[in-house]
């Protein structure tokens, strides 16, 4: 890939983890002040019931969405008891089918939950909350945040690659 | 049988070659539906969706944030001198402010890497000055740290509630008796060594300054005895709910930096984004072990495994036993929460068939993983101790902690013995 649209698209890549980062920061910080305005409304018996069904539908994209930015810093929790006592060489080549399997499994639950929410988009069904929102708005943030996810992960593999292809 | 075996060597396998916790269990909960019928594949997506949106994780991520702020504000750091300058001439002076200050600020933080870090950084130089025994004092702060996931909010708990569907608030409550009965036979084991060997705690002939000190002690030790206060309270009272209460504590904890003026922007922000990375990385877990839950009750595993419990010609206390030391093995190799999520759809249906209680199991499972934050070989306090502490070797902090596991052992004997110190006030 020539050196430009290279640069050009680990620009975009950073930029959208960083984006999707600060919406998940941003999931967060709506789910502290619902919650908190809920326990306020209840104690004034101002009817506000449906701050946890929101907060609930926050948290799934507040985690898919930052998602990306831990799997392009490899943060996420793993143990290195054995591997690490493994020569760099084939801890290089576990690292790689490690990469591989996580793009396999995020291929897997984009695909599977993206049918799904299709699915409910075009039933138009909705939850059993108060808010009777559609499943498919909790459902389609997810499928976005782990497809965002599964880029990253790519945009690891093809980085380890290249570093791997510069130290031979 | 053979599937069994065959999917937990999976899981031992790629944990092994250092794949993702979340991925270990949520591709083998993935392949294992897959070979049991590709027809209940499309069922993961509801478990996905259910466990990302469910109600009862969501105190996780602001009770991260609390633990943040109080982390990034001084607030713990305060605390900690605070009850330094009120107990250092106590016999083991010291060495109480570091289970205490570790208590408290884990439970709070809700981390034990994060209290072992903040608060060894501020009592290891003050206890060398004093000629502290540092095997001792190192020992203690690794194993003050174990405790913040039993004392409340602790979210392995909150965790461990959404994998057997029981309540938080009465888990919560149901482990607050155990911590304090640790914390008690932690600093009753200090004040024993310090009065059979002063030289390891020795007491400074003059305290550092006398003026003013009641309003200081009670300036620094106030937010955050507050906060665990009105989240305990309100839990406990009926007043909010687990989510509700973790809310109450970011907001208090805001108010309280506010106060201390050590409260910014930048603080503010840093403490948010690194909450929402954190809670992410925990439940992209959780989210793997429920796919990891889905396939063993496809294959129906918790029922076998119940059966064959069943056969066993063991009283329940000997099968509890044999589970108890696999715990403690794994705990040696596996980090707190991951072992929990692997393990807990497996034994909590052989806990129930041998008529324990699920919520007085969940305190005592909590309180063996705490074991493992202490033991070698992945004794995560031991580690960040160590980094903490520099030139002291890992031997002697891993020697220094010793004492405390035993304790901890002890607690874990007694819970058993008396299951009713984790069981009365809840149902009381």
């Amino acid at each position: 890939m020539p050196s430009g649209t290279q640069s050009g698209a680990r620009k975009i890549g950073q930029g959208m983890e960083r984006l999707a980062q600060s919406l998940g920061a941003f999931c967060l910080v709506a789910i502290f002040f619902l919650l908190l305005i809920g326990v306020v409304c209840r104690m004034m018996r101002i009817e506000f019931y449906w701050g946890s069904e929101l907060s609930g539908i926050l948290m799934a994209w507040l985690t898919v969405l930052c998602l990306p930015w831990l799997t392009r810093n490899r943060a996420h929790l793993s143990t290195d008891i054995a591997s690490g006592t493994l020569p760099p060489l084939l801890r290089r080549a576990l690292r790689f089918l490690g990469y591989i399997l996580m793009l396999g499994y995020l291929g897997v639950l984009i695909w599977y939950c993206g049918d799904l929410a299709l699915k409910n988009y075009h039933s138009g069904a909705r939850d059993a909350g108060i808010l009777r929102l559609p499943l498919s708005i909790l459902q389609f943030g997810v499928v976005l945040g782990l497809a965002l996810t599964f880029l990253s992960q790519l945009r690891l593999l093809f980085h380890e690659g290249e570093r791997h292809e510069l130290e031979q | 049988m053979t599937e069994l075996l065959l999917m937990g060597l999976s899981v031992i396998v790629m944990l092994l070659a250092g794949f993702p916790i979340a991925l270990v269990l949520g591709l083998t909960g993935i392949f294992w539906t897959w070979a049991y019928s590709p027809a209940y594949l499309p069922g993961l997506a509801h478990t996905v969706y259910n466990t990302v949106s469910s109600e009862t994780l969501i105190a996780i991520p602001l009770f991260i944030l609390m633990g943040q702020i109080v982390q990034k504000a001084r607030i713990a750091e305060r605390f900690y001198e605070a009850l330094a300058r009120m107990l250092v001439r106590l016999p083991g002076g010291l060495l109480h402010a570091n289970v205490l200050a570790c208590g408290i600020f884990s439970a709070v933080s809700g981390s034990s890497i994060a209290t072992a870090s903040t608060i060894a950084t501020a009592a290891i130089p003050s206890q060398r000055r004093f000629g502290y025994d540092l095997r001792l004092s190192t020992g203690s702060l690794a194993a003050g740290g174990t405790l913040g996931i039993l004392i409340p909010p602790s979210i392995p708990l909150i965790v461990y509630c959404s994998l057997v569907e029981e309540s938080v608030g009465l888990t919560f409550i149901a482990a607050l008796v155990p911590a304090l009965m640790l914390l008690a036979m932690f600093h009753g084991y200090i004040l024993v060594r310090a009065v059979a060997n002063p030289s390891c705690a020795p007491v400074p002939e003059k305290s550092v300054d006398d003026d003013g000190r009641m309003a200081r002690f009670v300036r620094d030790v106030l937010p955050l005895t507050v906060i665990i206060l009105v989240i305990l309270g309100t839990i406990y009272s009926g007043l909010m709910t687990a989510s509700e209460a973790a809310a109450g504590g970011v907001a208090i904890s805001v108010i309280v930096a506010a106060i201390a003026r050590t409260l910014s922007r930048e603080l503010l922000f840093r403490a948010i984004v690194e909450s929402a990375r954190l809670s992410a990385m925990i439940l992209f877990v959780v989210t793997g072990a429920q796919l990891f839950s889905y396939a063993v009750y496809t294959w129906g595993f918790n029922q076998i495994i119940v059966e064959q419990v069943g056969t066993l010609p063991w009283p329940p206390v000997a099968i509890l036993g044999v589970l108890i030391l696999i715990y403690l093995v794994l705990g040696m190799f596996v980090d707190a929460i991951s072992l929990l999520l692997m393990t807990v759809p497996v034994v909590h249906p052989v806990i129930t068939m041998l008529g324990y209680d699920p919520i007085w199991f969940g305190v005592l499972l909590v309180l063996l993983l705490e074991i493992g934050l202490v033991t070698p070989p992945v004794g995560m306090n031991l580690f960040t101790i160590k980094a903490v502490a520099g030139e002291i070797p890992l031997k002697d902090i891993t020697l220094g902690s010793l004492p405390f596991v035993l304790l901890l052992l002890a607690g874990v004997v007694l819970l058993i013995v008396f299951p009713k110190i984790a069981l009365w006030l809840p149902f009381s």
